[in-house]
């Protein structure tokens, strides 16, 4: 279980220069007083908007950062002060860091970290042929990492990862600069690596998509202050985002005017409409009048849904 | 076994630095070329006038103690640790290091291992092959005063490692430690390396005992000449042994401090 409380942290960020002496220094609070937990098996998304302080989060859990206030437990254990022992038994991925022997093979990267994290020899076998077949190493298995593709050399990365079977998994921006394709497939893997092992995910990222595809549950930070914490619908239903409404209607629609946007096309009557300011009878309404032969309700993309959540962050 | 990792680190970094062959074969000629420089410097100096009785030393010796010193110098050198930890936290690669149950202190040695076998092996060579050109140089005066040689060169690399750790934790304060480097290479003239201290003035030479560099390399390169008493040997390494443990416990004092104020720069 992870569990955060009142977690913060500070950065000094030198201020412009004035003169030869004096270079004012400012405290950038990266992170401010959060608190959540994680229970073993889930898989949480972490998403917010660039400098909100999700790596620096993630940092924190991993032992790389000392926290300025607060604490991190992980299943009871101090990620700074007891580093090595947590580290056993987590995985990081950092995607804009390759954590691979840059001129070397991938399986010369797995040998090494068998030693460093002593698994015995026939785990070790066991584990990776698992991981190779899964995450399908062997069509580059021979090549140095240098010539693998960002896929090809996300999954090696993810491999590594894996390798100690860890019951803890942070991925900082996993799918960043890949194709929809590939995504797609990483998502898949970590869905898998999910479900097969109850590995627990912690993912940030900027891609919603992600998090739409992968997460039960999803926490938003911004400006350091964590916003939202819950589910994807959840998060839906609370912003004031418009879904968009499509019917077609047989006759002529009689329609109520205080609906919002409304475009005729024919039979064809398309209008937004929001949970969040209590439309519901209004649609409801729309649908007892007229005679309607069919129905479609486009939720709002969750980019505007994130946005409205930034923004307002913002202002508070 | 956890101890076998780090030699595989060490492996693994001479295996990738060899990707770079070609800066390896440039190295090579740089090293030979300075090595004759300096060989033909002396031959000059005491082949035109007599001297010795300035120098206090004949030409064999000086001879003996250059090309000695080519393999002194390389093993007792850490250089590149505290570089190393430097450009590892400026690119942020230091945060893969500490992701692994393993000491950073260790990992870093152990990459430094590999680049040192790196520029190690070529001086051996170049050892070997001068000293078949110059047609021989002297040889320590017994096996007991070889193995006191080879014993205070350890001693030396120890020193030089807790030293550069004392410098790579500078990293935590500065992120650039480019300056200090600077800094250091002015006292590595202080160390032997590049001239015998019995040349340099009295005070000078006051100096330098007082400085941890010449003990790494010059005493052991003192003991290999000869002249020494056992009793002037076991002071020796006791004055090696006592810059390791200060350094050491510096370098522990330093890290414990410096490692709260690790960033980890580049997202």
């Amino acid at each position: 279980m992870i569990e955060v409380e009142n977690l913060r942290k500070d950065y000094l960020v030198k201020g412009a220069k004035e003169g030869i002496f004096s270079r004012g220094k400012q405290k950038k609070r990266a992170v401010s007083d959060i608190n959540f937990t994680i229970h073993p098996g889930e898989l949480v998304g972490y998403i917010g908007p660039n400098g909100a302080g999700k790596s620096t989060t993630i940092k924190m859990l991993t032992g790389i950062l000392l926290p300025d206030g607060g604490t991190v437990r992980i299943d009871g254990l101090d990620p700074f002060h007891q580093r090595k022992q947590n580290c056993r038994n987590m995985g990081v991925l950092f995607g804009q860091r390759s954590q691979l022997w840059w001129h070397l093979r991938l399986d010369d990267t797995y040998r090494l970290l068998k030693h460093l994290y002593e698994i015995p020899d026939q785990q070790y076998k066991a584990r990776l042929s698992t991981l190779r077949e899964i995450l399908e190493l062997d069509e580059f298995w021979q090549q140095p990492v240098r010539q693998l593709s960002l896929g090809q050399r996300m999954r090696g990365e993810l491999a590594a990862a894996l390798l100690h079977n860890p019951s803890y998994l942070y991925l900082d921006e996993p799918t960043v600069g890949m194709d929809v394709l590939v995504k797609e497939r990483i998502r898949e893997l970590l869905g898998e690596i999910n479900r097969r092992d109850g590995v627990t995910i912690l993912l940030t990222t900027h891609d919603l998509e992600d998090v739409e595809r992968l997460c039960s549950r999803v926490m938003v930070i911004n400006h350091g202050n964590l916003l939202y914490d819950g589910t994807m619908a959840e998060l839906r239903r609370r912003c004031p985002a418009d879904s968009s409404v499509t019917i077609d209607i047989d006759g002529e629609p009689s329609l109520p005017d205080s609906l919002r946007n409304v475009k005729r096309e024919g039979n064809r009557v398309s209008f937004n409409f929001s949970r969040h300011m209590g439309e519901g009878e209004l649609l409801a309404k729309v649908i007892s009048q007229n005679h309607v032969r069919d129905i479609s309700i486009t939720e709002p993309p969750i980019e505007d849904v994130v946005r409205d959540l930034y923004e307002g962050g913002e202002a508070k | 076994m956890k101890l076998y990792a780090y030699f595989l680190m060490a492996y693994f970094s001479l295996k990738e630095s060899l990707t770079y062959w070609k800066d390896y074969i440039s190295f090579i000629i740089f090293s030979v070329f300075r090595l004759v420089l300096q060989l033909c410097a002396w031959y000059a100096l005491y082949h035109s006038v007599d001297f010795s009785p300035v120098m206090g030393r004949s030409y064999e010796t000086m001879i003996t103690y250059y090309l000695v010193m080519e393999i002194v110098g390389n093993f007792t050198s850490a250089n590149g640790i505290a570089g190393t930890l430097e450009q590892r936290m400026s690119s942020g690669e230091i945060a893969t290091d500490m992701l692994r149950p393993a000491a950073p202190r260790g990992i870093l040695i152990a990459r430094s291992w590999g680049e040192k076998l790196y520029y190690f092996i070529p001086s051996v060579l170049i050892f070997f092959a001068s000293v078949v050109v110059v047609g021989g140089i002297q040889l320590p005066a017994s096996p007991g005063v070889f193995t006191a040689f080879l014993l205070s060169l350890c001693l030396g690399y120890l020193i030089n490692l807790t030293f550069e750790l004392v410098m790579a934790t500078f990293a935590f304060w500065f992120v650039e430690v480019n300056t200090l480097r600077w800094f250091v290479s002015f006292f590595t003239a202080l160390s032997g390396t590049a001239v015998p201290l019995w040349l340099f003035p009295s005070w000078l030479q006051a100096v330098c005992r007082a400085l941890p560099f010449q003990a790494a390399a010059y005493i052991p390169m003192q003991i290999y000449l000869g002249g020494t008493s056992p009793a002037e040997i076991f002071s020796a390494f006791g004055t090696q042994v006592f810059w390791i443990i200060g350094l050491f416990l510096l370098q522990e004092w330093l890290w414990q401090r410096g490692k709260r104020r690790i960033v980890v720069l580049g997202g």
